[in-house]
């Protein structure tokens, strides 16, 4: 440890217990690193503006917020449910089904597990407690865990950061989160089922089948959005950013003219919760920038490098050891930190062990979605109490089955790696 | 949902925050536009959406979002009396205040110091773009210093509802 170290990690640890934001805390962690270092304070303005105003790929994160946050005020929420509902609505445990196939299915939308539980995790609550008699904690769990979906399947905000960082390409982590995502529904669906079964939770309404047509009909247009989003990223005629922008075009094209849910008032609404939240996530971004110039200055990855290779892991074993660390570090970290701090000191290490980037990418970004729902910190549990009322320790003592379940997920999938990679291996992406 | 009115000049920051996304967007959609429907490749959009972000997320940032908006840990925080609460955010955002003032005029120097640098392809002058940065860090200390004010007021206990989320209103 140097002292540049010490003055960094100190400053970073005071300011975050003490409540300060923690992108202030980490541009204060990276001034008192550059006073320590006797370096140029200076350096703070150039490594943050310099890279932030390089990086045209970051500029698809405000266009996804966008896109989701318009079709969050065109109410396509509701036209899912019914949707979902007429689907699997029947089977025991209905309604927590319906849950996390409405999440899915907005997953392929939006990029944010925060934006999902905000707009149809809000239904899914209120529908499951007023129709199915869930007890709330029980609503809120589900809803929170079926949020977790949404940056596994594409498009994600934090594989964006993640391609940033490592270098990997957006359209074949986008493709790689698309089976993962698929499976934690289904794991989710099990394990709403087995609970369902031994509390005795009954079935939705059944919707005959002759109505089916008309409730898939309604349901259609919104569906269109995932085909413009990720088509035109797959297909190469869009790059991710300008598909972002074409999507959130798109979506307010349905609101307004099809839905017709959409006005003037409400759209700038809609621009001024999103700015907001693009100001939130952006910052952090930003302020990572100083950290990981003071630790590449540092060299820190280098060192990390040299242990591992002393260790002799192999891949597997130090997927495991990565998996450990990070679901622990989840429980008391935002995974966004977790990503803009601890990946990027990794990087080298996978690359020297030659762990492919894309099934790194999306066996971690997998663990920071089981980080927003362990106890004590997760930030999806907050966001549910906050939003629904509900006491957190109700939706606490629920919680527990799903993060079991999608952490036996994560490591079926850190073990074959084969069924990340078979999809983007098959679309050319090497 | 009624809030009560903001006096000007938060309303001002909230247009030009708004604005600035609108602008993103339709800056983004003309350049769409122009590549693949008219085939004629304007590449200055490229730069100028992704100056404007890095201009919308710190104004945004500064003038903005509250407090309790920001991503913090405060897994302890809110655990605490009010009184170490206070106590907390007094130690907190002094040693932040003195910390940055000591960084400022550094980073003010540097900024100026880009006069003669321009961008690729608009050709602004960098010290207007990096502009933002320093500007930020002035608001935010400026803020600090406003909410060390208010906390060893006697009506402390509001300051503190700004930092604890108890200012926001709930959701629809």
């Amino acid at each position: 440890m140097t002292p540049g170290l010490y003055a960094l990690m100190g400053a970073v640890l005071f300011g975050a217990l003490m409540r300060l934001p923690l992108a202030l805390v980490m541009f204060g962690g990276g001034a008192a690193y550059l006073f320590a270092t006797r370096q140029d304070i200076g350096l703070l303005v150039g490594q943050v503006m310099g890279q932030m105003t390089a990086m045209y790929v970051l500029v698809a994160i405000p266009m996804f917020i966008l896109a989701a946050n318009i079709m969050n005020a065109a109410s396509i929420s509701d036209r899912l449910w019914s949707m979902a509902n007429a689907l699997v609505g029947r089977f025991k445990g209905g309604m927590g089904h319906v849950t996390v196939l409405v999440s899915m299915i907005f997953s392929s939308m939006s990029g944010s597990a925060i934006t999902d539980a905000a707009g149809p995790g809000l239904v899914a609550v209120r529908m499951m407690r007023e129709i199915g008699k869930y007890p709330a904690g029980l609503a809120c769990a589900i809803t929170a865990a079926a949020a977790t979906i949404a940056p596994i399947i594409p498009p994600s905000i934090p594989l964006v950061i993640y391609a940033l960082i490592s270098g990997a390409s957006i359209g074949a982590l986008f493709l790689a989160g698309l089976v993962p995502g698929v499976l934690m529904g289904g794991a989710l669906m099990i394990a709403i089922w087995l609970i369902a079964r031994r509390r005795n939770l009954p079935a939705a309404e059944h919707v005959p089948v002759s109505q089916l047509p008309g409730v898939m009909l309604r349901a259609t247009p919104s569906l269109t959005l995932p085909i413009v989003l990720l088509g035109g990223i797959w297909s190469g005629i869009f790059s991710p950013t300008e598909s972002a922008a074409v999507a959130a075009l798109w979506a307010l094209i349905l609101g307004t003219v099809l839905y017709r849910k959409i006005k003037v008032s409400t759209l700038r609404a809609v621009f001024s919760e999103s700015s907001r939240q693009t100001a939130t996530t952006m910052l952090l971004v930003a302020s990572a920038f100083i950290l990981n110039y003071a630790i590449a200055n540092e060299r820190l990855a280098e060192s990390l490098v040299a242990a591992i290779a002393s260790m002799q892991l192999s891949q597997l074993q130090f997927m495991l050891v990565v998996n450990l660390f990070f679901l622990v570090l989840g429980c008391f970290l935002d995974g966004s930190v977790m990503m803009l701090v601890f990946v990027p000191l990794l990087m080298p290490s996978v690359r020297a062990l030659g762990i492919d980037l894309t099934y790194f990418g999306i066996v971690v970004t997998l663990n920071f979605m089981i980080g927003l729902i362990t106890p004590p910190y997760g930030l999806l549990l907050f966001v549910m109490s906050s939003l629904t009322r509900v006491p957190l320790m109700e939706i606490i003592r629920e919680v527990w089955p799903f993060v079991l379940t999608l952490t036996v997920l994560l490591l079926v999938l850190t073990w074959f790696p084969q069924i990340i990679l078979f999809l983007p291996h098959a679309f050319g992406y090497k | 949902m009624k809030a009560p009115a903001l006096p000007w000049y938060k309303r001002l920051a909230q247009a030009v925050s708004t604005l600035s996304l609108g602008a993103v967007f339709v800056l983004f959609i003309y350049g769409v536009g122009m590549r693949y429907l008219l085939n004629r490749p304007v590449s200055w959009t490229d730069e100028a959406v992704t100056v404007l972000t890095v201009w919308s997320v710190l104004w945004t940032s500064a003038f903005v979002l509250r407090w309790s908006e920001h991503i913090s840990f405060d897994i302890v925080f809110l655990n605490l009396a009010p009184a170490r609460q206070r106590l907390m955010l007094l130690v907190a955002n002094v040693a932040f205040v003195v910390l940055m003032l000591m960084a400022l005029p550094g980073m003010v120097d540097y900024t100026l110091f880009l006069w003669r640098e321009k961008t690729d392809m608009l050709e602004m002058r960098l010290d207007f773009v990096y502009a933002i940065f320093p500007i930020f860090f002035i608001a935010i200390v400026l803020r600090q210093v406003r909410s060390l004010w208010r906390l060893m007021s006697s009506r402390w206990q509001d300051e503190l509802a700004n930092w604890t989320g108890a200012d926001r209103e709930p959701l629809p």
